[in-house]
């Protein structure tokens, strides 16, 4: 007993507090303290405001500039933006109200996919605490955020959010996270499915909740007659906003196409496929994206090993120093060989004659299919074919990226926040 | 008022002098007004007019004269 107390003090003093206003970082006082603070209204004024700052901070400050998932994040934010959203949670009844739930735990993944900061800032809005722990990996971005957080909660203005929102870091360590798990009242893991898996296994309290958001895989669809009409200036802009999907993080966020997927019939596709690369490869040479010696190693090792499996092979033209590096599919692309992806610029290319027939191919793995050329009513009767669980969001090409305040199917403002029924009598 | 308003929202979230901002200012044209300023600029001309603007509008502000236009829309 005496050596498990010991133990779990030298524990706690390996939590650091990068944002929040727990003194000597203590996490015992934190969560003392985060017990006994009130949860409060959906879209609370001091809460908007605080947002609006941080998103102000974030779009005026040129040098921030350089991290472009940051500009997104405060343009997200922005209060025209706010308003908006407050607008479409607005419910018109007066026995109900909406408020947070406590102490929510966030789990921020160990990649650069900056997602898990938008579900934090909406936990915020739904009236919560919030403890989030971030990877001990560094990270430029994540720094020029906490430093803008910083920054904005340093001022007296801004001072009741200092107690709502904390970022710690702190070695990977059961002890640590057990104890916080025990006090929230939501915890929300963002990660790799061992890391779901695993965290899933600590207790919570028996009313709390949780949100889970382990790996997915993202792939785009496109009708190839439609390529081929287009005219050379709409298929440069198509190129850009796949970029934009595809490049952007490295292709290594869940949202980012990994298989590109043809539909039509073999002539319209073969010609479509070397009017889209050619367009793509121009876009490529102007943006010059990371392609780092360590990125190329794993494009080439998860090529071969695609190749060796059968279920690949090089395109035409393109050899394995190619990027992108383009496969085309020899088999059926199983969840399995999907996994396998590494991201980093290799793309799995599969042709078939209707998109209805990609339903077949899919699973509960599969999150965002990025589509070129199809109307509503196709998407829909395709989407009535799609295995249980699979596909949560359609979006043009381009908006793959796009954070939603709906992800991965739930309602986050919703998931975040509790109704309370309040009839007067 | 609109266009004086307007060029300081420019100014500010491009990061250029004024004198910079006319009709003849065109998206991509200059280094400073790429994709990542154009949602500092959206979210300037917002909070200086007090609107939202819609998101066809957003690709649509191709230049600064076709700016003018778009938040003239949502004035009237």
């Amino acid at each position: 007993m005496q050596r498990h107390t010991f133990n779990a003090m030298t524990d706690l003093q390996r939590v650091r507090f990068l944002v929040g206003n727990s003194p000597d970082g203590d996490l015992g006082t934190f969560l003392e303290t985060a017990a006994r603070l009130p949860t409060w209204h959906l879209f609370d004024e001091r809460v908007a405001r605080f947002i609006g700052a941080v998103s102000g901070v974030i779009l005026k400050n040129l040098a921030i500039r350089q991290h472009p998932e940051l500009i997104a994040l405060g343009h997200w934010f922005r209060p025209a933006h706010l308003r908006s959203l407050q607008r479409s949670m607005s419910m018109e009844d007066n026995h109900r109200v909406r408020l947070g739930r406590g102490l929510v735990f966030h789990l921020a993944p160990s990649n650069v996919d900056s997602i898990f900061l938008y579900s934090s800032f909406l936990s915020l809005l739904a009236g919560n605490v919030n403890l989030i722990r971030v990877s001990q990996r560094a990270n430029v971005q994540l720094d020029a955020l906490l430093e803008v957080l910083r920054d904005v909660l340093s001022t007296p203005e801004h001072g009741e959010i200092r107690s709502r929102l904390a970022i710690v870091t702190y070695p990977h360590d059961r002890v640590i996270t057990e104890l916080i798990s025990k006090q929230c009242m939501m915890r929300v893991v963002w990660g790799g499915d061992s890391t779901v898996r695993s965290i899933r296994e600590i207790p919570l309290r028996p009313l709390a909740s949780e949100l889970c958001f382990p790996d997915r895989f993202s792939l785009m669809a496109v009708d190839a007659a439609a390529i081929v009409d287009i005219e050379e200036k709409e298929l440069s802009t198509l190129a850009r906003r796949f970029y934009n999907d595809a490049f952007w993080f490295a292709q290594q966020a869940c949202s980012s196409p990994r298989m590109v997927v043809w539909v039509g019939g073999d002539e319209s596709v073969l010609a479509a496929r070397a009017r889209f690369w050619r367009a793509v490869q121009t876009e490529v040479s102007h943006r010059s994206p990371e392609n780092s010696s360590g990125m190329t190693m794993e494009r080439v090792t998860t090529a071969v090993m695609y190749a060796a499996k059968g279920a690949a092979a090089l395109t035409g033209p393109i050899h394995l120093g190619s990027f992108p590096l383009r496969l085309d599919v020899t088999a059926a692309p199983t969840e399995n060989l999907r996994e396998s992806h590494c991201g980093n610029g290799l793309f799995l290319e599969m042709t078939i004659p209707t998109l209805r027939s990609l339903g077949q191919f899919l699973s509960a793995k599969d999150q965002t299919l990025a589509v070129f050329g199809f109307k509503r009513e196709t998407l829909l009767d395709f989407l009535a074919g799609v295995p249980a669980r699979s596909l949560d969001r359609i979006v043009p090409v381009g908006d793959a990226l796009t954070f939603d305040s709906a992800w991965d199917g739930q309602d986050l403002l919703t998931s975040f926040s509790r109704i309370v029924t309040v009839s007067p009598g | 008022m609109i266009e004086n308003t307007l060029q300081s929202a420019f100014a500010e979230s491009l990061g250029i002098p004024e004198s910079r901002v006319t009709d003849e200012l065109m998206y991509a044209s200059i280094p400073e007004w790429d994709s990542v300023a154009h949602m500092a600029l959206i979210a300037a001309i917002e909070e200086r007019f007090d609107i939202m603007i819609e998101t066809d509008d957003v690709i649509d502000m191709s230049s600064f004269a076709k700016a003018k236009q778009i938040v003239a829309k949502y004035l009237s």
